[in-house]
């Protein structure tokens, strides 16, 4: 079987679907999951945080600038310069890696965000020969979860 | 006996500085008593000088009472008192020259008695023999002055004469004998200082000698500490693992070695407490044990090896702080021995060693292990199979997969959406796994059942959303790692392939067929026999041909899932008990193929279909009841429609037929299906190239 678990792929989706569920009126769903065979899929805005321990690799959130713009505006935040959106993406990343901090513990060591505006060269697969790809969608806007992790000694 | 042997080696090691002391004391006492003793000595002589003195006076004190009882006589006045005086006198002066003679107890200077050696030596007894041949003719004479109160005036003026005549020689006698006992006293006292200053000297350069050797021992000693400490200090600098002590009350040791605290990420606190570490190490639910475990070293009442592969602390994983504020995955071993003083098991001596490649490389030769006997199942099967047909499989595979992705991305939201892409990506994956059984490769048989279960659930359980889909690209992964992995082994394997002899087109394909009828048969109890005609697939274009092989693996597996019975079975309805199969592809005059599947099983029964429609809940028998026979058969291509029990890899899912329906589909074929219960089933599909 898969060296990572349905399971354990859902800790990393679960924590952004609880993120717009709990501070937004409206929750975000699953459009689709698929393996991102060849160009990683992303939007304007990045969120990235590095994991090593029992996995190792990397899980990146991305969504457009239009759908961080209407997150702030949900938190009625007046600010919507690009600065602003990139604490938003980090934030979300950061809910991903405490979410899994939560679950996985001293298993896992998880860095602090990155966020990245644009499509750098850092968004590219780093363990997985296809990593797994999640579609979400919330308030019409499009967004992504990347995991790329891979089981460290294997 | 441990303290016995320890006494014993301290006294080897210090007995030299021992003896020194005790000699030392030795002379000490030796000089304190011959001090004792010459000082007694000298006291002695210190009174006989005293009374030798005494003697003196006394002699003259005698001449003068004589001389003044003479001149009261001539005054004719007689003093009894004083011839008491001289009575006194001469008692006195005789008892102390009989005590200086023989030796004896006389009136001391106070009054007090007191004892008087008699002298010994030659020159002073010579002296008291003169002076008691002076003093007896005086005795004599002074005798009669000495009883009662009868006072005789011419003992009187006889006592005088002879007092007079021995009076000087008597004073220098005295004199001489007290000269002498000072002389003798002299003596005594300088031999005393010699005896002295020997026994201090001697005493002085014993010290000296022990301070020496003491110095010395002392000196070699802290040489020999230093150098062990160097040694220690440079083992503990050296030392790959952490090493400390640990004692009873769970507190760290003083000295531990360098590596410690880059094996823990930090650094240990002397005397700090163990546990601390220990919480953060384990976790909470093997915390206590791991503490008993500790506790039970520090008793006696278990053997030390006895309980060493209890160790809880073996390989445990733990997060190590770096030096640049992250934290690395390590696998740390605390091994616990004990180190005991004097019987007594006063610390655990903790080595602490990093096991992190070591279990990497177990877990690395584990996963190894485990990937060559996936390797070695795949490629023994991948023996079996012809280059072409693999090449084939694993394009066809390939591209299929690529295609389910490409779906499982674009699919929208809604919820028939999800209800289609999950029937389409069901009737791929059981292609797959019906290729793949075809070709007797297992490993993607197995994966693609696994696949097909995974769908099968979300498909049975009423609703699906897009959360159900996450689980979705996991075995659709496998599947791409599967494709690639044999893709390398095919590669791999092409060199040597020559060897064995293959087996072309049609035949290769008959075999696989063969032996996948007898797999299923064989997994179900019952028998078959397969005869086939199918030369004509080499005739087929390649996608067709794989289209009609899906079709006929399908049929196939169909046939002696749900056609054949058992043998037991079959003898009651008086056939043979082994089922026969017959497989076969042929062209008509107007060029059109036709395949041919039979099977002289139970056949379909369009009861035990309608049954099975309602079990199932999709109609109601209302809805069954407006359907002819032929309508009711046609209702086996519909997805999810089967009619087993339970679900295995050969039946059950109710997709076969489903993928039977668009191959035919694809290849724009007509489908007849005759049947006759308990008699046979075949299916006629007329297709154009």
């Amino acid at each position: 079987m898969s060296d990572m678990t349905d399971v354990e792929l859902k800790i990393f989706i679960e924590a952004v679907t609880h993120y717009f569920a709990q501070l937004t009126r409206e929750p975000a769903a699953i459009r689709a999951a698929y393996l991102a065979n060849g160009e990683i899929p992303h939007f304007d805005f990045t969120g990235l945080i590095t994991v090593s321990g029992r996995y190792r690799g990397c899980v990146y959130f991305s969504t457009t600038g239009d759908a961080l713009r209407a997150l702030l505006a949900e938190f009625s935040e007046p600010d919507r310069r690009e600065a602003n959106l990139l604490d938003a993406v980090g934030e979300i990343a950061n809910t991903i890696a405490g979410n899994a901090r939560k679950h996985f513990g001293k298993e896992l060591e998880i860095s602090v965000p990155v966020t990245i505006h644009g499509v750098p060269d850092q968004i590219r697969s780093a363990v997985r020969a296809r990593p797994f790809a999640i579609l979400l969608t919330w308030a019409a806007h499009e967004a992504v979860v990347i995991v790329d992790l891979a089981v460290a000694d294997a | 006996m441990a303290v016995r042997s320890m006494r014993t080696s301290y006294f080897g090691k210090y007995r030299e500085i021992v003896w020194a002391v005790a000699l030392f004391l030795l002379f000490d006492l030796a000089v304190l008593v011959l001090n004792f003793y010459i000082s007694f000595q000298i006291s002695s002589d210190a009174l006989a000088i005293n009374m030798a003195g005494r003697q003196r006076m006394l002699s003259q004190r005698m001449t003068k009472e004589l001389l003044t009882a003479a001149v009261d006589n001539n005054q004719g006045i007689v003093k009894l008192s004083s011839l008491n005086d001289l009575r006194k006198t001469a008692m006195l002066f005789d008892g102390t020259l009989t005590a200086f003679e023989r030796g004896g107890t006389i009136p001391g200077g106070d009054g007090s008695p007191v004892y008087l050696d008699g002298l010994k030596t030659d020159a002073g007894r010579a002296l008291l023999r003169d002076a008691r041949q002076l003093w007896q003719p005086l005795k004599d004479a002074i005798a009669p002055l000495m009883t009662g109160d009868i006072f005789d005036p011419a003992a009187l003026s006889v006592a005088v004469r002879i007092a007079r005549e021995s009076n000087t020689k008597l004073l220098v006698l005295m004199n001489e004998l007290t000269t002498q006992l000072e002389g003798v006293a002299r003596d005594k006292a300088d031999r005393l200082r010699t005896v002295q200053t020997v026994g201090i000297m001697l005493a002085l350069l014993n010290f000296a000698f022990i301070l020496f050797k003491f110095i010395a021992r002392l000196r070699a000693t802290d040489r020999k500490v230093e150098a062990a400490q160097q040694e220690t200090a440079e083992i503990l600098a050296t030392v790959k693992e952490g090493l400390f002590l640990l004692d009873s009350s769970f507190r760290f040791g003083s000295q531990y070695s360098a590596s410690l605290a880059r094996i823990l990420g930090m650094e240990i606190t002397p005397g700090s407490d163990f546990r601390e570490l220990l919480r953060q190490m384990v976790h909470p639910d093997m915390y206590p044990s791991t503490v008993d475990y500790i506790n039970l070293l520090f008793g006696d009442r278990v053997k030390e090896s006895l309980v060493m592969e209890l160790n809880p602390l073996t390989a445990i994983e733990v997060m190590v702080p770096r030096a640049d504020g992250s934290s690395a995955r390590r696998f740390l071993t605390l091994q616990f021995n004990r180190a005991s003083q004097v019987g007594r098991i006063a610390n655990l001596l903790v080595t602490v060693t990093d096991v992190t490649e070591q279990v990497l490389l177990q877990r690395e030769l584990a996963a190894e292990k485990k990937k060559s006997k996936t390797e070695l199942t795949v490629l023994l099967d991948l023996l079996k199979v012809e280059p072409a047909a693999l090449t084939h499989f694993l394009t066809n595979t390939e591209w299929t997969l690529i295609e389910i992705n490409e779906q499982l991305r674009s699919v929208k939201g809604e919820e028939r959406d999800y209800r289609f892409l999950i029937g389409s990506v069901f009737r791929k994956i059981h292609a797959i796994k019906g290729d793949a059984a075809a070709l007797g490769l297992r490993p993607f048989e197995d994966l693609a059942h696994e696949f097909e279960t995974l769908l099968a659930r979300m498909r049975d359980k009423g609703s699906v959303s897009g959360d159900d889909l996450i689980a979705v690209p996991l075995p659709l992964d496998e599947l791409f790692e599967r494709v690639a992995i044999v893709r390398d082994l095919s590669i791999r394997l092409a060199g040597y392939h020559d060897a064995f002899s293959p087996r072309p087109g049609s035949e290769g394909v008959v075999d696989d067929l063969i032996d996948l009828a007898q797999r299923i048969a064989t997994e179900r109890g019952k028998e078959v026999q397969l005869s086939t005609d199918l030369k004509m697939l080499d005739e087929l274009p390649s996608p067709v041909q794989a289209s009609v092989k899906s079709v006929i693996v399908q049929l196939l597996r169909n046939a002696i899932a749900h056609g054949i019975e058992a043998a037991g079975e079959r003898v009651q309805l008086e056939k043979s008990p082994v089922g026969g199969i017959y497989i076969a592809l042929k062209r008509d005059e107007a060029g059109e193929y036709e395949l041919h599947l039979r099977d002289d099983g139970r056949g379909l029964i369009p009861r035990r279909i309608k049954e099975s429609l309602i079990e199932s809940g999709r109609y109601n028998a209302e809805q069954l009841a407006e359907y002819d026979d032929k309508q009711i058969i046609m209702k086996i291509f519909d997805p999810g429609f089967s009619t087993a029990a339970v679900a295995d890899r050969d039946a059950g899912h109710g997709v076969g037929m489903d993928v039977v329906k668009q191959k035919l589909h694809d290849l724009g074929a007509r489908l007849r299906i005759v049947t006759r219960e308990n008699r046979y089933t075949q299916f006629v599909v007329r297709f154009a190239v």
